[in-house]
């Protein structure tokens, strides 16, 4: 076991987990946020996507050494009440079926906005096609998108 | 086997979809359908009275004519369902369940979504080829039932869709365009189509919802080229004509009897099957006192006057919502030593009825789900009531709850194995008796009803002899079902459950040899067809549809 220091969601955490530890399962088993899920498992579906200084990654092939001392965000820590724009964007298009890959989704979402805050629909395929949706809710995720991307209406 | 027809269905086809022409088709079918005038669609009648052969269709409601739900097709079968996977997959769009049930014919899936939005969509990659949305009137009435539409029906070159605010639409099956409309009653009143209409020759045949709203209940046939109204058959009689004696003053007028579930038609005998829905109000039959003809009853119907011809009641003065909008299935066999053409139907009040179609004779009646209100059928075919089984005010436990021990959702009958297959619920309710006032264009209840939930509801689906009712196995499910099952050549029966997961069963024993978790509820009936030669099964979940095959 060892030791880390991580921002997660704004907050200061100490944990202590064997090194080379995902950063997933410290997000989950460590942490108790479990927002964030455990899909594939080798970096392929994107279920576990979580931000790292801004930018989305796979937490399930990310070791805990990698992110110590850099700021992470989960789905809880995107906004403090649902009001992040993809997230009123998700909810009022009705994106979910299931609803596991969604969270994965709403991080890859938000980290493509902050990049380009217009994207195209190729761009937006581009950009989200690794995050996969067994339910196959794309027209909506794109939808969404497209919708928060315009500051929200219809 | 590959056919291909001749440069008339060719050529029409083309700038539908750019795919290849109508293939594998049974010979038999292709000869009627070539025969017909130039002038007819693709999709005449004759092809739909043979569609039982028409193997890259699936071309009314149920399949076929005789509403049972079976496809001879048997590329899928029990050796091989295991490695079943999807090929494509449709989201429909967010909020309200998927009832629906796809039209497939000439490379074409025609599906239905809330509130009454129709999409043709490429059979091959279910790319939209168009999609129709109505503007539906904002002050929209659906009293009692979810703002659903279970599918189109098909006839000549036309896909006809019914609307939540009572509108009967005629569309162009290449473009979508609007050929003809008709506005067919008032939904400020109740009255509203959830159903999938049914096409006959020439006509096509509705029937409304509303059975909560004290309308008085139809089944209407209009035009199939024009729209024009053929013949109404009211659900409840008028004064002076047979039956309105069955209603104790002047109940008739709020009597329900809503019509709200696509019916079967028999061809040869030229007779229309319909069901019946609950009388008004559901809950209080003080007001209306008698039998309440035609409620839950089926009727059999002439197809060009709606002449009745004669009607059975299941639940004679129900008091318990229990809709006849089953679906009423037509199978000919031996009875007693002697062919007959028989009507055989799982009621929602829980009893399953072999009746002879030709006549309404009652030959058979057994229990199929947990009930507690009827000591069974008298030898007419009447149930023996239990007294103290009518709603009070303090509410009375009585099984099954209103949504009965079954529902909407289709079964299925396999020829092969003889067996019918029902989606049962198993599931009780506390029923209420109290004050009923009719207004226009509001609830008509009488009362109300707690369903039981938890542990105490769950579901199965039973297969049953046709013949004699007996149960000869049950597949468990969770919860109370609200998903319709289909039998296959292939030995299979396929269904879903609320719990999101799509199965398929051994048509004789019962046992599951395939599952997918497809992530939500599972609110329609199976079809399946041949496309570009392999075995298609399509089921939907949540708000999306799926389409089924084995790999290449």
């Amino acid at each position: 076991m060892a030791v880390y220091m991580l921002r997660v969601n704004g907050e200061e955490q100490r944990v202590e987990v064997e090194p080379g530890t995902p950063l997933l399962w410290v997000i989950r088993d460590a942490l108790g946020l479990t927002g964030t899920k455990y899909g594939c498992g080798i970096s392929q579906c994107g279920a576990c996507t979580v931000h790292v200084d801004g930018r989305a990654v796979r937490s399930c092939q990310m070791g805990v050494e990698e992110v110590a001392g850099g700021a992470v965000t989960t789905i809880e820590g995107l906004s403090e009440d649902r009001s992040h724009p993809i997230q009123e964007a998700w909810i009022a298009e009705d994106v979910p079926q299931c609803g596991y890959c969604q969270s994965g989704q709403v991080m890859a979402a938000a980290a493509l906005l902050a990049d380009n805050p217009r994207p195209t629909d190729a761009q937006i395929d581009r950009s989200m096609a690794r995050n996969v949706c067994r339910c196959g809710t794309y027209n909506r995720i794109r939808r969404a998108i497209h919708r928060a991307a315009r500051g929200g209406g219809s | 086997m590959e056919l291909r027809i001749g440069p008339m269905k060719r050529g029409q086809r083309t700038k539908l979809t750019g795919t290849r022409g109508l293939r594998g088709a049974a010979l038999a079918t292709l000869t009627v359908a070539l025969a017909v005038p130039v002038v007819h669609g693709q999709v005449p009648y004759e092809r739909i009275v043979g569609a039982i052969d028409d193997s890259e269709s699936w071309l009314t409601y149920n399949g076929t004519y005789d509403g049972q739900r079976f496809s001879p097709l048997d590329q899928i079968n029990r050796e091989n369902v295991s490695a079943l996977r999807p090929v494509w997959m449709y989201q429909m769009g967010p909020r309200v369940g998927l009832e629906v049930t796809p039209i497939v014919a000439d490379g074409v899936m025609y599906v239905t979504s809330s509130p009454s939005n129709v999409s043709a969509l490429d059979l091959a990659t279910g790319r939209p080829l168009w999609t129709f949305e109505p503007q539906i009137r904002e002050d929209l009435r659906t009293l009692g039932f979810p703002p659903v539409n279970r599918g189109v029906a098909i006839l000549d070159d036309m896909v006809y869709v019914g609307t939540l605010d009572a509108r009967l639409i005629a569309l162009d099956a290449r473009t979508g365009a609007v050929r003809w409309e008709r506005q067919v009653a008032d939904n400020a009143l109740g009255f509203s189509f959830t159903l999938a209409p049914l096409a006959l020759d020439g006509k096509i045949i509705v029937g409304t919802s509303g059975g909560e709203a004290g309308i008085r209940g139809w089944i209407d046939a209009y035009d199939a080229k024009t729209g024009e109204q053929v013949w109404r058959f009211w659900t409840i009689p008028g004064p002076g004509e047979p039956g309105n004696e069955t209603w104790g003053g002047d109940s008739w007028e709020n009597g329900a009897g809503a019509t709200w579930l696509t019916g079967s038609y028999d061809p040869e005998l030229d007779l229309l099957y319909w069901g019946i829905g609950n009388p008004g109000p559901d809950w209080n039959g003080d007001v209306r006192p008698g039998d309440n003809l035609y409620t839950c009853s089926v009727v059999a119907l002439d197809p060009d006057t709606g002449e009745l011809r004669w009607h059975f009641q299941f639940t004679p003065h129900d008091t318990h919502d229990w809709d006849a909008n089953q679906i009423q299935v037509l199978i000919d066999a031996e009875w007693e030593g002697t062919p007959r053409k028989l009507l055989v139907t799982a009621n929602r009040n829980a009893f399953y009825y072999v009746l002879d179609r030709e006549t309404g004779e009652f030959l058979h009646g057994k229990e199929y789900g947990y009930q507690t209100w009827a000591e069974g059928l008298d030898e007419t075919g009447r149930p023996i009531v239990i007294p103290g089984t009518d709603p009070t005010e303090e509410g009375t436990l009585v099984y099954p709850s209103l949504q009965g021990s079954t529902n909407w959702f289709s079964p299925s009958y396999s020829p092969q194995t003889g067996l019918f297959y029902v989606a049962v619920r198993e599931m009780g309710a506390v029923y209420f008796k109290g004050e009923a006032e009719y207004e226009a264009g509001e609830y008509y209840l009488g009362g109300g009803e707690r369903a039981l939930s938890g542990d105490e509801a769950a579901g199965k689906i039973r297969a049953l002899d046709a013949l004699t009712g007996e149960k000869r196995w049950d597949f468990p499910l969770l919860t109370p079902p609200w998903s319709g099952v289909m039998a296959t050549g292939g030995g299979l029966v396929f269904g879903g459950s609320n719990e999101g997961n799509l199965y398929a069963l051994d048509a004789e024993s019962g046992e599951p040899l395939w599952d997918f978790q497809a992530g939500g509820a599972s609110r329609a009936n199976p079809i399946t067809y041949l496309h570009d030669g392999r075995q298609r099964v399509v089921m939907s979940a949540g708000t999306a549809i799926i389409v089924f095959g084995l790999r290449d």
